[in-house]
């Protein structure tokens, strides 16, 4: 090659070539360098690269043209770590990443004899940016990836996801709420491993289902599952969310228990109402009757009418306990009853709570009314909502003012609506959606458990399957305004 | 095709006598660069199958401690890649070596030395076994990773290949404790390309 075409070549070429001895000297410096440096080849020709560029480590660029001279063969900058031989600003103002031209540099030997290697030095600029932007979505994926796991593990629910019934990936909840040790020994399962109902998995669900799940060491818990079918990338995914509802259902279950207990306490209160009056008759009759003879003046007819009150009011006692027996017996299956017969006998267990309180019952309830339901059920709840109705009487209302308490059943197509209104005057806004709620009471501690409303809700809306709602309102009673609670209570008749 | 890819006894044998010869050459680069007493150990000859190469690499290195590796591409009819695997402490020790004071010594620098270390026995190497059978070769400039698990190379091993050729060996310098070892892989047609040279080299004996 003559000297003109290797200087046309140099001096075109987009990289930038120094011709350059052991000692650093500079043999040539092509035009891409001239322009982009600013240094003309005249002034540095002869002279050395450090004089130019004093931040070159030259120790390393001797050791590296050193070594290309032993080894015959290019030694290089790696533009993974030196950014830059020749320190080149950038007059790119937008987008701007870097002040520097990042370089890549290849050391070549030319003359061994003369110890002259060639350096080229090409501009990987464009290809740093890509880099470092890389980088910083990176980081960034990598920060939201956190977050997302941070998220996936805080969540109360186990989730797993599946894919072709192998689980790929699970939360910390879903290791621990299968009792395994580390997510390792979790990910090599299948979806059968976790003892699912088979319809669970295969049906697609809108609500969550509640199961019981056995864990591989036989210990069970119950929760409620849902099973969601997603497809990510053109691959179907199976993701399963479970809660741990075990002590959901303990809390529930210990509520019940309470509740029956706060039942059969108000009920033990209503016998003892019920009872005093019969007791007192035959105390007194025995009494009466002790003294009569006493005195001389028991005579046959004397003895045989009391004994005849004696025995007729033992019978009255032992029918209550009939009717609170039944009353506390829990119903196992539904029964035809007569809606009527029912709230009458209702009535007959308080009615010396209602007397003594001096609360006037008006009712208004058709005769044929039958209901294929839980009757005993429905007498609990009746029971809660009179006593309520009683108590809040008590409190607002003299007792030489109306007391009132209205009971009406109405057949209303195939549906039953029963209601119940006082005149106590009504329930505050405040604790109106309130007063369903377990524990919720207004009365002093010892007077109220909190449990009766609630008592009375689950029974109608849970058991029985029908509608209570509560509001107040106003009515007329034998011309004078009342003011109270009205309860609903809406049933089906057709089941 | 299958069966050509595989080097019979005799082939080996010569292919494992260059390399002692071009390894003697390397070693000669590296102590008179640096100055020092380096050895080689004779390298050991495999061809194993392309898709057992990761598993045979976590096998064959401890990576119990942080290690660099270098990477360089070797360009031509004899074409593949060299991977020079250091452990940190043996890189730092190297470069004491090549005249870095303590203070000097920071993992760019480090980087730089792995670097200048592949650098030279790739080319001392491969450009000797080039030369004996007859061709030429290029390299493109190493990368370098720092790794803790095979795991993080996962994005670097060929899948287009059926066998790779291991040429491994190790790095010892006489008043230093390193460790460190090179490894050349070469893709299937220079595997051939090989062979056929070998055999050119067979027959003339």
């Amino acid at each position: 090659m003559n000297q003109n075409k290797f200087d046309v070549i140099c001096n075109t070429v987009d990289n930038g070539i120094i011709l350059i001895n052991k000692n650093l000297e500079v043999q040539f410096w092509n035009r891409w360098l001239e322009i982009r440096t600013g240094i003309n080849s005249k002034e540095i020709i002869g002279k050395n690269i450090k004089d130019f560029y004093p931040l070159i480590d030259d120790k390393k660029l001797i050791r590296k043209i050193t070594t290309a001279l032993k080894l015959n063969s290019s030694t290089f900058y790696t533009p993974q770590f030196s950014k830059f031989l020749i320190p080149i600003e950038l007059s790119k103002v937008a987008d701007k990443v870097f002040n520097e031209m990042q370089q890549s540099v290849t050391i070549t030997p030319y003359d061994i004899k003369k110890e002259l290697v060639i350096i080229y030095i090409y501009d990987t600029t464009i290809l740093s940016e890509i880099n470092y932007k890389l980088k910083e979505v990176k980081e960034e994926v990598e920060e939201k990836n956190e977050e997302l796991k941070l998220l996936f593990d805080t969540t109360m629910e186990a989730i797993i996801v599946f894919k072709d019934y192998k689980i790929v990936d699970c939360n910390q909840v879903a290791i621990e709420l299968f009792n395994n040790t580390s997510k390792e020994s979790l990910l090599k399962k299948d979806i059968h491993d976790l003892n699912l109902n088979k319809n669970i998995i295969e049906k697609v669900h809108i609500k969550p289902v509640e199961v019981t799940i056995t864990r591989e060491d036989k210990t069970s818990f119950k929760a409620l599952v849902n099973i969601k079918n997603t497809n990510i990338r053109s691959q179907d995914y199976k993701i399963l969310t479970i809660i741990d509802i075990s002590d959901i259902k303990r809390k529930e279950n210990l509520l019940a228990e309470q509740t029956k207990l706060a039942a059969m306490g108000e009920m033990i209160g209503n016998i003892a109402h019920q009872w005093r009056q019969p007791l007192n008759i035959i105390s007194i009759t025995a009494s009466g009757t002790r003294l009569k003879k006493e005195m001389d003046i028991l005579s046959d007819e004397m003895l045989d009418s009391a004994l005849k009150s004696i025995s007729e009011t033992t019978e009255h006692l032992s029918n209550t306990i009939d009717v609170f027996k039944d009353f506390l017996k829990e119903d196992k299956e539904k029964s035809l009853f007569n809606l009527s017969r029912n709230i009458n006998n209702n009535i007959s267990l308080i009615e010396t709570i209602l007397k003594e309180n001096h609360i006037k019952l008006d009712l208004n309830l058709e005769d044929d009314i039958y209901l294929y339901n839980f009757a005993n059920e429905f007498s609990q709840a009746l029971i809660n909502i009179l006593h309520n109705a009683s108590d809040a009487i008590s409190l607002k209302r003299k007792k030489d003012e109306l007391r009132l308490i209205k009971i009406s059943t109405k057949q209303i197509k195939d549906s039953i609506l029963i209601e119940i209104i006082d005149n106590a005057g009504g329930i505050s806004k405040e604790i109106m959606d309130k007063i369903f709620e377990p524990y919720f009471t207004t009365k002093h501690k010892y007077q109220g458990t909190g449990l009766g409303l609630y008592m009375t809700h689950k029974i109608i809306q849970t058991s029985m399957k029908g509608k209570i709602t509560v509001r107040n309102q106003q009515f007329v009673f034998e011309n004078q305004e009342c003011v109270g609670a009205l309860f609903k209570i809406r049933l089906k008749n057709n089941t | 095709m299958k069966s050509d890819i595989t080097l019979n006894e005799d082939e080996k044998d010569c292919l494992q006598e260059l390399m002692n010869v071009a390894y003697g050459s390397a070693t000669a680069a590296i102590t008179e660069i640096l100055d020092a007493f380096a050895k080689l150990s004779i390298p050991k000859i495999q061809i194993i199958n392309a898709d057992e190469l990761k598993s045979y690499l976590s096998k064959e290195l401890n990576f119990n401690v942080e290690h660099i590796i270098s990477l360089q591409q070797i360009n031509g009819t004899l074409c593949g890649e060299n991977m020079f695997v250091i452990d940190k402490q043996s890189a730092k020790n190297i470069a004491y070596k090549f005249g870095l004071e303590e203070d000097e010594v920071n993992d760019e620098e480090i980087a730089d030395i792995v670097l200048e270390i592949t650098n030279i026995l790739s080319s001392s190497t491969i450009s000797k076994l080039a030369e004996d059978i007859d061709t030429n070769v290029s390299f493109s400039a190493p990368t370098i990773k720092t790794i803790s698990s095979i795991d993080q190379l996962k994005n670097i091993f060929i899948s287009k290949y059926e066998k790779v050729i291991i040429i491994s060996t190790q790095l010892k310098f006489e008043d230093l404790d390193i460790n460190a070892e090179l490894f050349i892989f070469t893709t299937d047609n220079s595997i051939l390309y090989i062979k056929e040279k070998l055999n050119k080299i067979l027959d003339e004996f």
